[in-house]
C-alpha cells in the first residue's frame, strides 16, 4: 500500500479518540524440503500475506488481522475497531517519514538439484554407518518475510528478513528398542547455511549418540545435582526466567519476578543477557515488530536483576523505555515483548570440577523443550540425551529423564558455569505465537533439580 | 479461482483449490479490564496440483498472482522426487448453517469481568485473566470437475482462564481451556469453579516418594495425552517407521476397556470433508484394545490401497468411549492414592517413537477414599501403552478441555509418580 493510504488508515483508525495506531504488514514465502525414505519427499512452497492493525486508547488494544486488502474490508474492520473507543481525538492527522529500509543482502549458490544431491549423499553416507538405522528424515526451511511498520508517531520502516533450519533426525531399531536422534542449526541467512555445517562430524557424533540411547536404562527418579551441556542446555533459563522477565508478565505484576528489580534473585555467577542484534543468529532481527532497533539487554548481572524485556504497550504500563523486543510469529498476533538470543555469560568452571564431587547425579547432555508458569516460577524442560553420574565419572545413558524446579530456586543453586558459550535454536510459543529464538549458555552443574524417572535409588 | 484452473490446464496441470475462510472474535480481560479485543478475517487455501499422475501442493493466502503460482508449482514437480498419485474430488456436498449464533460482545465481557468477583468469595485470588474466542469457519472445494461443489461451515466458541491464588507465599495458578458449540458461558464458569476447589487445596502442597501409585488421571490430562499421540494413528507415520503404533495394526494394545473413535461430523468442530473432498464418516480406530483402523490421507490411501478416511487435516472429534461411574465415584474407588489434574509440558517431554511420558505435573493426595492434601513438583513417568493398558474403570464426564479430542477420567494401576521426598 501506498504512503498515503497507510496514513489515511492511520487516520481513519484514530478518530475516535485512540491515542497509538500501527499497521503491520507482512509478506512470507516459507520453502521446505523434506527427505525421508531416501527420496525428497516433499518439496513445499507457501506464502502468507496479510496486515495487522493496532489500536490503542491508554492501555487498552483493540486489534484486527485480515489478508483481505479490499478498501470495502479495511474500512469495516476500522469501524469496528475504533467503535470501542469514544473519547477526545488526540490525532487529527499523520505524517508518516520517508521509509527506512533494512535490507536482506543474503544470496545464495544453492539450486534445488544442488540440494537433492547433498541430501541423497547425506542419506547413503548416514545409513551406511550401522545397520541399527532405519530412517533418516532430512528438512531444510528458508523463511523469507518482508514486514512493514507504519505508526501515528511517523515511525515508518520496513525490513527484509530470511531464515534457513536445517534439521537431522535419524531413527534407530533394534528389536523392540528404537529411538530417534536429532541435529539442528538454523540462522538469519540464505541456504548457505548448509556451508558452514561440518557433516562428517555432525553425523559420527549423532550414530554415538543414537546407538547410547537406543539401550539407555530406566532413569532413577528424586532431586540430584545436575550437569547441563552447553548450547541448547540454555532453555533452562529460557524457561526458568527469560519468559518471568517478558513486561506482558511483568507489567501486570503476575510474573514472579515483579518485584525484583535491583535484587539479586540468582547466584553470582549468574549473568543473562538477551540480544537481538548478534550476526545471523537465529533469533536475530534488525528491527522488532513495532520497528524499533534491536539491542542488547543486560537482564541479570551477577545475580542481580538489572532490566525487563519490554515493549510500546507495557511501556506505558511500567514506564520503561522500549528494549527493541516486541515480537510476533505473523500479522495474525498482536505482538508483546519476547526474547531474541538469551544466554547466560560464560564462566571459568571446568567439566573435571563440576563431575568430581557427585556420587549420584545426572549429566544432561541433550535437551529438548520445556515450559514456565511465569506466575509461579515452577518449570520444566525434558532432556532428549542423558547420562548418570557415579561416583564422580560419567555412567549409563539413561531415557525419559525430565528436570521440573522453581525459577528463584534454580537461579540460586548454580554452582559451577563453564567457559564453552554456545548458543542452540529453538522455537518460542507464547501469546504473540510462536517465534524463533536463541537459547545459550556454556555448560553448567546445578546443586540440586528434581529429575523424573521410573524408579527410586 | 477460475482462472488458476484455466492456466492449470494450458500447462496440462488439474487444478483444485480448497479455500477456508476463518473468521473469529477474542475478547481477553485481566481483573476488572478488558485487556485485548481482536477481530480477525484470514482465507487461506490448498492448491492441489495434478500432472503426469502426480501430484503436489501449495498453501497460500493469495491466489491473485496465477502465474506465480503456476510457476510455483512446475518448480515443485521438477524438484520433488515424490511419485504421490491422487485424484480430484467429485463430491457433491454442501452443509451450510442457516443461522451462525450471533454473539453479543458486550455481554461476553461483562461475563468475563464477572469472574473478578471471585475474589470477593476467596480473598487469596491475586488474578484472574480471562479470555472468549467466537470463531466461524467456511470450507469450499472446486475444480474442473462439474460435478465437485463443495461447501461446508460450521462454528464453535472456546473460552479459557488461569487464576493465581497465593497465600502463606505459597503460590498456585489454575489454567484452563473450554469448548461449547454454542455460547454456554455458566457451564464452563462451573467448569471453572470445581477446578478451583482443587486448586485452593494445593495451596497446602507437598511432593511424594518416588515410586508406583494407583492414579485417577483427570480427563484434561488424558486428553492431553492422546492429543499428543493422536497423529501417531495416521497411515503416513505407521508407514515411515515414526509412529509408536508402526506394526501394532490388528494387535492389542490396550485395556478391553479402551474405545477409541474418530467421528468428525458430530463433533464440535464438526466437519464433512476434510481438504482432499473426502467425506467424513464416524470410524472405530481402537476396539476394546485393539488397534483396528489407521487413519489417512488420499496419499496414502492409494499407496497402501486402502480406503481414503477424510482425515487429510488430522482428527476433528477423537475421543474415548466414556464409561459409567462419575468423577467422585472414581475418586473413592482410587481409595488410597493419588489424583493427577494438571500436567504440563507434553510438547517436549513425551517420546512420540517410543511412548515415553515424562512431563511435570500436579495432584492431589487421597487418603481412605478422601483427598487430604495437594501434591506439587511431582513427575507422571508413564508410557502410552501403559495409560491405556493400566486401566481399572473408565469415567462417564468426557473433557471439553481440547477442540478435537475429549476423553473420560481413567483410574489406573502401578503408575510411576516421581517425586522429592
Amino acid at each position: 500500500m501506498k504512503k498515503d493510504r497507510l496514513e489515511n488508515i492511520l487516520e481513519a483508525m484514530l478518530s475516535t479518540g485512540g491515542d497509538f495506531a500501527e499497521i503491520f504488514m507482512e509478506n512470507k514465502k516459507t520453502t521446505v524440503f523434506n527427505y525421508i525414505d531416501s527420496n525428497l519427499d516433499g518439496y513445499s512452497v507457501n506464502y502468507s500475506n496479510g496486515l495487522g492493525l493496532r489500536l490503542a486508547k491508554d492501555n487498552n488494544v483493540y486489534y484486527a488481522a485480515t489478508n483481505d486488502f479490499s478498501k470495502k474490508s479495511i474500512n469495516s474492520i476500522i469501524n469496528t475497531l475504533k467503535s470501542n473507543i469514544k473519547d477526545k481525538v488526540v490525532y487529527n492527522y499523520v505524517s508518516l517519514k520517508r521509509l527506512k529500509k533494512y535490507k536482506n543482502n543474503h544470496k545464495t549458490h544453492y539450486t534445488n538439484d544442488d540440494i537433492k544431491e547433498l541430501f541423497n549423499n547425506l542419506d547413503k553416507k548416514i545409513r551406511s554407518k550401522d545397520e541399527r538405522i532405519n530412517q533418516v528424515n532430512l528438512t531444510l526451511q528458508n523463511v523469507k518475510q518482508d514486514v512493514t511498520i507504519a505508526r501515528e508517531n511517523g515511525l515508518f520502516k520496513n525490513e527484509e528478513r530470511e531464515r534457513t533450519r536445517l534439521y537431522i533426525i535419524i531413527s534407530f531399531k533394534d528389536g523392540n528398542k528404537a529411538c530417534n536422534i536429532s541435529y539442528s542449526l538454523g540462522k538469519t541467512t540464505s541456504l548457505d547455511l548448509l556451508d558452514e555445517i561440518k557433516f562428517d562430524e555432525v553425523i559420527n557424533e549423532l550414530i554415538k549418540e543414537g546407538t547410547d540411547k537406543l539401550y539407555a536404562s530406566t532413569c532413577p527418579g528424586g532431586e540430584m545435582p545436575v550437569i547441563i551441556e552447553n548450547g541448547f542446555g540454555g532453555v533452562i533459563f529460557h524457561e526458568a526466567c527469560g519468559h518471568a522477565m517478558e513486561a506482558t508478565s511483568v507489567a501486570d505484576g503476575i510474573s514472579v519476578l515483579s518485584h525484583d528489580l535491583n535484587k539479586k534473585i540468582a547466584s553470582e555467577k549468574v549473568s543473562i543477557i538477551d540480544d537481538g542484534t548478534l550476526f545471523d543468529e537465529w533469533g536475530t532481527t534488525k528491527i522488532d515488530d513495532e520497528g524499533r532497533e534491536t539491542k542488547k539487554n543486560v537482564l541479570i548481572e551477577n545475580g542481580v536483576l538489572k532490566g525487563y524485556l519490554i515493549d510500546e504497550i507495557n511501556n506505558r504500563k511500567l514506564n520503561m523505555k522500549p528494549t527493541g523486543s516486541s515480537r510476533r510469529e505473523s500479522y495474525i498476533y498482536a505482538p508483546t515483548s519476547r526474547m531474541n538470543n538469551t544466554y547466560l555469560e560464560k564462566g571459568t568452571d571446568t567439566f573435571e570440577d563440576m563431575i568430581k564431587d557427585i556420587k549420584l547425579g545426572l549429566y544432561a547432555k541433550k535437551m529438548g523443550g520445556g515450559s514456565v508458569s511465569p506466575e509461579t516460577g515452577d518449570f520444566n524442560f525434558a532432556c532428549d540425551l542423558a547420562y548418570m553420574i557415579r561416583d564422580g565419572k560419567l555412567a549409563e545413558c539413561v531415557k525419559s529423564a525430565s528436570l521440573i524446579g522453581n525459577c528463584k530456586d534454580i537461579l540460586a543453586s548454580v554452582e559451577m558455569v563453564g567457559d564453552n558459550l554456545a548458543l542452540g535454536q529453538g522455537i518460542c510459543g507464547s501469546i504473540s505465537g510462536s517465534v524463533p529464538v536463541n537459547v545459550g549458555m556454556p555448560r553448567i552443574k546445578v546443586s540440586h533439580i528434581l529429575v523424573g524417572g521410573e524408579k527410586s535409588e | 479461482m477460475n482462472k488458476l484452473i484455466e492456466l492449470g490446464k494450458k500447462h496440462n496441470i488439474d487444478i483444485e483449490i480448497f479455500k477456508e475462510k476463518n473468521n473469529s472474535t477474542d475478547i481477553s480481560t485481566l481483573n476488572d479490564k478488558v485487556k485485548l479485543f481482536q477481530i480477525t478475517n484470514v482465507t487461506s487455501y490448498i492448491i492441489k496440483a495434478i500432472k503426469n499422475n502426480r501430484c503436489v501442493k501449495i498453501v497460500t493466502e493469495n491466489i491473485n498472482d496465477v502465474e506465480e503460482i503456476i510457476n510455483t508449482l512446475e518448480e515443485i514437480f521438477n524438484t520433488s522426487d515424490n511419485k504421490n498419485s491422487n485424484k480430484l474430488c467429485s463430491g457433491n456436498v454442501k452443509n451450510k448453517v442457516k443461522d451462525y449464533e450471533k454473539i453479543d460482545n458486550t455481554k461476553v465481557k461483562e461475563d468475563l469481568l464477572s469472574l473478578n468477583e471471585l475474589k470477593n468469595k476467596y480473598s487469596c485470588i491475586k488474578t484472574v485473566e480471562a479470555e472468549f474466542s467466537h470463531a466461524e469457519i467456511g470450507k469450499f472445494i472446486t475444480n474442473e470437475l462439474n460435478n465437485c461443489d463443495m461447501e461446508d461451515e460450521t462454528y464453535f466458541n472456546s473460552y479459557g482462564a488461569s487464576v493465581t491464588v497465593e497465600k502463606n507465599n505459597q503460590t498456585r495458578v489454575l489454567y484452563i481451556g473450554f469448548y461449547t458449540k454454542e455460547y454456554n458461558f455458566d457451564e464452563f464458569k462451573e467448569y471453572l469453579l470445581k477446578k478451583l476447589d482443587y486448586l485452593l487445596i494445593k495451596l497446602d502442597s507437598t511432593s511424594v516418594e518416588t515410586k508406583k501409585y494407583k492414579v485417577l488421571l483427570a480427563n484434561n490430562v488424558v486428553a492431553s495425552i492422546l492429543s499428543t499421540f493422536s497423529a501417531s494413528f495416521q497411515s503416513k507415520g505407521i508407514y515411515l517407521n515414526e509412529s509408536v503404533l508402526s506394526d501394532k495394526l490388528n494387535k492389542k494394545i490396550f485395556s478391553d476397556k479402551i474405545t477409541i473413535i474418530e467421528d468428525s461430523p458430530n463433533g464440535i468442530l464438526n466437519s464433512n470433508f476434510d481438504s482432499e473432498g473426502t467425506l467424513k464418516k464416524k470410524q472405530v480406530l481402537v476396539d476394546k484394545g485393539t488397534f483396528v483402523k489407521e487413519i489417512n490421507n488420499i496419499e496414502y490411501a492409494i499407496k497402501l490401497e486402502k480406503d481414503a478416511t477424510g482425515n487429510a487435516n488430522g482428527v476433528n472429534n477423537l475421543y474415548i468411549e466414556k464409561g459409567s461411574k462419575t468423577f467422585d465415584e472414581l475418586v473413592k474407588e482410587l481409595n488410597n492414592g493419588i489424583i493427577i489434574d494438571e500436567a504440563y509440558g507434553f510438547h517436549a517431554g513425551v517420546d512420540k517413537k517410543t511412548g515415553n511420558i515424562s512431563v511435570q505435573a500436579e495432584g492431589l493426595l487421597v487418603q481412605n477414599g478422601k483427598i487430604t492434601k495437594g501434591l506439587n513438583m511431582i513427575i507422571l513417568s508413564t508410557n502410552f501403552f501403559e495409560v491405556f493398558t493400566n486401566v481399572i474403570e473408565v469415567g462417564n464426564d468426557l473433557s471439553k478441555f481440547s477442540l478435537s479430542v475429549s476423553t473420560p477420567s481413567l483410574l489406573l494401576d502401578n503408575i510411576t509418580i516421581a517425586g522429592k521426598e
